[in-house]
């Protein structure tokens, strides 16, 4: 793993609880995180700073974790954007359809620990 | 009636099977109706014309027979007549000649008795004379093919008396002829010659006629002074006693002719010769200019003067009022005739009694002399003896006197061709051997008789007659046939001709009458044929119209019945097709109609039906839409809280350092964890209900596989101190086709129960094969479940208390869940329990194996 101070994730959940477990286990594996509570928020985030993942809610009101993963994928700065769902969504096609829709990784809530840490630990380095 | 046929006819329709009933019950009737009516028709045709026709044979058969035995009993009986009549023409002529030969012989006597003096001579043949008979100038006829008479001489009919002026009494067979006509006639010397013959052999008076002999005394005892030096009576004058007679043979000069029957410019050219018929011989109508045989017959005496032979007085015939006597014969209606006529084979000769021709027709056939040699020339022979005589080296007299007369005469003989080209064919009966009539006369006269026989001859039957001519003066007093004898030769057909005719008219009338019979019989034939075609065509013509009129009807009740069965057939079909408004016309009140009105209620029940039945499906589908969808929903809203719950006591226990609080925080993150199992359960349960879940089919390595799923509950039973025993069955295959997720998913729950539910003892799972299934056995030795609760473990969220301490991680949904699952590997768990001793469960999959993929 490389330096702490360098990984940041981004956290988007309209359900605060969430965004703060996301959040605290973030940060309980050595990453710094930002979290919003929307897509706008999400995009507006990326606008001023970078991250080296994304986890992304899907149900969201306003733009939606799909909207959002779309408005990225299209803009050539953020198409390359470590996306992970993070969803309540435990459905197995479902998920399967957010791989195939683009997401880098999932995260099916409820998340633990070693799940988390799983994931991210695929997040590729930053350059 | 074998399959196919039977498919045929199945395949055939209602017209067809219409079309063949009918066929089958009327028109097959019909046609055998029509066949039997015709052959009955025909065959009485048929009776009518063989019975017509047995009649008229058997009449003209009956007719022709009576005709024929008639014609042959006339002919039979005319020709008995005609030889009787022949026969008598023959002893007659041979009297004739015979009294005419003993005239000569008066006349020489008398002759003996004159002053030999060549006055006396003269005076004494002047008066002997006598008429002969001459058919007057014979030329070629137009095309040279025949000969005919230059003159119209004949007999004159005018002068027959006239029938019809015959008294009634003598009118029955009046039968009259004009005077007989022998042709042209002339007197002539009886003798050519009449001589005195010195003692010494020297003539010393001669008087002739003629010149057929030569003028000047000679000295005739030597034969070659006499006439053609043939003569031999100077040795047989010198036996003669005064009063006896010395009558010589026939001689004369040989006539010959290389053509034998008429001698026309085409038989001279076939015969390779000239055409000059005045130097062949004569021959009647065959050659009416030839040159004549010309011969005599010389009679002689002593001359006694004195009481002593002085010499002897000679008178030689004219051999032509010898000939005359058959030469003017004509066997036939005519009797006489002024030219013989060989070809018809009606005609007369005369024979000498050694049996040579001395009178015929044709004077070729007359045996006579060469001039030169003195000697008769060589007769005509047969084949045979031709080619002895020519091998003997012999003179032909010579050899001749050495040969048995009448040797094997036979029609089977042939003449020899040389002869005939040699021109020289006089006829000697006696050497004359493919003529077997010279040994019949010979037979016939040799004691002097006479008779007659019928033989084929030279294409025509003839019959043929012989008479010895009774005659005993000098040498012929050594013959008991005399001086030869006459024959006649008659065509026979001439005799029965009438005969011949009559049946010719009815061999006529009876062809008339066949002829007849057979067109009655042919009109008959034609009628009852007439009569057949026309019944023939109207019983035709009637069933043609009934098979027409039968078609018709089952092609219009059959066209009515399809088109009513069509017409039910395509309102189904639209009915089918999805027009489910579409409704059947009622158009009759028969069973059609019913037919209709009960498909169109029917129409109606399906229709309500399928409405029915779409209504149901819709809220159906529109019910497990909105179930998976609750589902989903609930499940996130679910997982929404829990995803708080879990991470802040996993946070929290991480964080807290007193370590009731730890636990406290551990049991918060377990129970969620709990409460989300559940939630994943019944989302399961949901989707395998409503059919959303498909199963893999994916290769799995059997045995890596169940390893792999056991190595979890090992541990969880090693540490409650139970045994694990895992048993592969050897026979397993390597690899399957399944969907290992859900496999494991079942497998986990039983695995799970069963160590979860046993205290003591062990657990073990045994996979083996049976048959194309897969049996996973998982045996514990727990608690055990009450038979009567057995198969309540399969429900969900079953209250099994009594026998189970549900663990705070069951979640009630596991065995119902394994058992869904199951079902969708068509496979079942079968659960086999006894109290206190243990439990087990069976899943049973059918299995696939993996297909080894081609090198």
């Amino acid at each position: 793993m490389s330096a702490s101070a360098a990984r940041r994730a981004l956290i988007v959940d309209d359900h605060g609880v969430n965004r703060e477990v996301a959040k605290a286990y973030v940060e309980v594996l050595g990453w710094s995180a930002l979290d919003v509570n929307s897509g706008e928020e999400a995009l507006a985030a990326l606008g001023r700073e970078s991250f080296d993942a994304m986890l992304l809610d899907i149900n969201m009101p306003g733009l939606s974790g799909l909207d959002v993963l779309h408005s990225l994928r299209s803009n050539p700065r953020t198409r390359n954007q470590w996306v992970i769902a993070y969803t309540a969504h435990a459905m197995s096609d479902e998920l399967g359809r957010l791989l195939d829709q683009g997401f880098d990784g999932v995260l099916v809530k409820p998340i633990e620990l070693e799940q988390i840490q799983a994931e991210l630990a695929r997040v590729p380095a930053r350059f | 009636m074998n399959r196919e046929q039977h498919s045929a006819i199945a395949r055939m329709g209602i017209r067809g099977k219409l079309l063949l009933i009918f066929v089958l019950i009327k028109v097959v009737p019909l046609l055998l109706l029509s066949w039997i009516a015709w052959s009955a028709f025909e065959r009485l045709g048929a009776t009518v014309s063989d019975r017509a026709a047995v009649m008229a044979d058997g009449m003209v058969e009956t007719v022709g027979e009576f005709a024929e035995e008639a014609t042959n009993d006339a002919i039979a009986a005319l020709d008995d007549r005609s030889r009787e009549a022949l026969e008598r023409l023959t002893t007659d002529t041979a009297r004739a000649i015979s009294q005419f030969l003993y005239d000569r012989d008066a006349d020489i006597r008398q002759a003996a008795l004159l002053p030999t003096t060549e006055a006396a001579y003269r005076s004494f043949m002047a008066f002997r004379e006598r008429a002969l008979f001459d058919h007057g100038p014979w030329r070629l006829n137009q095309d040279r093919s025949a000969w005919e008479a230059a003159s119209g001489d004949g007999p004159n009919p005018l002068k027959a008396a006239r029938a019809d002026e015959a008294l009634a009494d003598n009118a029955r067979h009046f039968s009259a002829r004009p005077p007989e006509f022998f042709g042209r006639r002339a007197m002539r010397p009886l003798y050519v010659e009449m001589s005195f013959v010195g003692i010494d052999g020297r003539e010393r008076v001669k008087v002739r006629t003629g010149d057929l002999t030569e003028a000047g005394l000679r000295d005739v005892s030597d034969r070659r002074n006499t006439f053609l030096g043939g003569e031999d009576y100077w040795q047989r004058l010198k036996q003669l006693a005064p009063g006896e007679i010395e009558v010589s043979e026939v001689i004369g000069e040989y006539v010959g002719s290389r053509v034998i029957g008429p001698y026309t410019p085409a038989a001279a050219e076939r015969a390779g010769i000239a055409f000059e018929p005045e130097q062949s011989a004569y021959a009647g109508t065959e050659n009416p200019l030839g040159r004549r045989f010309r011969g005599l017959v010389r009679w002689a005496t002593p001359v006694v003067a004195e009481g002593r032979v002085v010499g002897y007085v000679t008178l030689a015939l004219d051999h032509d009022h010898l000939r005359q006597f058959t030469d003017r014969l004509s066997p036939t209606g005519m009797r006489y005739t002024p030219i013989s006529d060989a070809t018809s084979g009606n005609y007369a000769f005369l024979w000498d009694f050694k049996g040579r021709a001395i009178s015929h027709p044709r004077d070729y056939f007359i045996v006579g002399f060469d001039r030169a040699s003195g000697e008769r020339v060589v007769p005509w022979l047969d084949r045979d003896l031709y080619r002895q005589w020519q091998a003997s080296g012999k003179p032909a007299n010579q050899f001749l006197a050495g040969v048995e007369p009448y040797l094997a005469q036979s029609l089977e003989k042939k003449p020899a061709l040389e002869l005939v080209k040699a021109g020289t064919i006089a006829l000697d009966c006696r050497y004359l051997n493919f003529s077997p009539q010279c040994a019949g006369w010979e037979q016939l006269t040799a004691a002097g008789g006479s008779g007659s026989f019928v033989i084929f001859f030279s294409g025509l039957w003839k019959l043929t007659t012989a008479a010895a001519i009774p005659y005993d003066t000098g040498r012929y007093g050594d013959s008991e046939r005399g001086f030869g004898f006459v024959t006649i030769g008659a065509n026979v057909d001439e005799f029965h001709h009438a005969a011949t005719m009559s049946a010719t008219k009815i061999e006529r009338a009876l062809e008339d009458k066949r002829a007849a019979f057979a067109e009655q019989r042919a009109d008959l034939f034609d009628a009852i044929r007439d009569n057949l075609e026309r019944t023939a065509g109207e019983l035709g013509l009637s069933t043609a119209v009934m098979i027409g009129v039968v078609i018709g009807v089952a092609l219009w009740m059959a066209a009515f019945l399809t088109r009513q069965i069509t017409r039910l057939s395509d309102a189904i079909g639209r009915f089918r097709a999805g027009d489910l408004d579409h409704r059947i016309e009622v158009r009759s009140r028969d069973e059609m109609g019913h037919l209709a009105i009960d498909l169109n209620r029917m129409a109606d029940a399906v229709e309500e039906s399928f409405r029915r039945l779409d209504d149901a499906r819709a809220r159906a589908v529109e019910a497990n839409e909105m179930k998976t969808s609750f589902l989903a929903k609930m499940s996130h809203e679910l997982r929404t809280p829990l995803n708080g719950i879990l991470g802040f006591a996993q946070l929290l226990e991480m964080r807290l350092d007193q370590p009731e609080s730890k636990k406290f925080a551990a049991t918060i993150a377990s129970s969620g964890r709990h409460l989300l199992k559940i939630v994943s359960d019944l989302l399961d349960m949901a989707k395998v209900e409503a059919g959303r879940v498909e199963l893999e089919n994916v290769a799995v390595p059997l045995r890596h596989f169940v390893e792999d799923t056991c190595a979890g509950h090992q541990a969880d039973a090693g540490e409650k101190g139970l045994e694990f025993q895992l048993v592969l069955a050897p026979e397993l295959p390597e690899t399957i086709i399944s969907d290992p997720l859900r496999l494991r998913q079942i497998l986990n729950n039983l695995l799970n129960n069963a160590v979860k539910f046993t205290d003591a003892g062990r657990v073990s799972l045994t996979v083996e094969a049976q048959g194309s299934a897969l049996a996973f056995r998982v045996e514990d030795t727990g608690r055990g479940i009450p038979a009567e609760q057995l198969e309540r473990v399969f429900e969900p969220f079953s209250q099994v208390e009594d026998f189970m301490n549900r663990s705070r991680d069951g979640t009630g949904l596991g065995l119902a869940l394994a058992r869904e699952l199951a079902g969708l590997f068509d496979g079942r768990i079968d659960v086999a329990s006894t109290v206190g001793v243990g439990s087990r469960f069976t899943l049973t999959i059918p299995f696939t194996v993996e297909v080894a993929k081609a090198a």
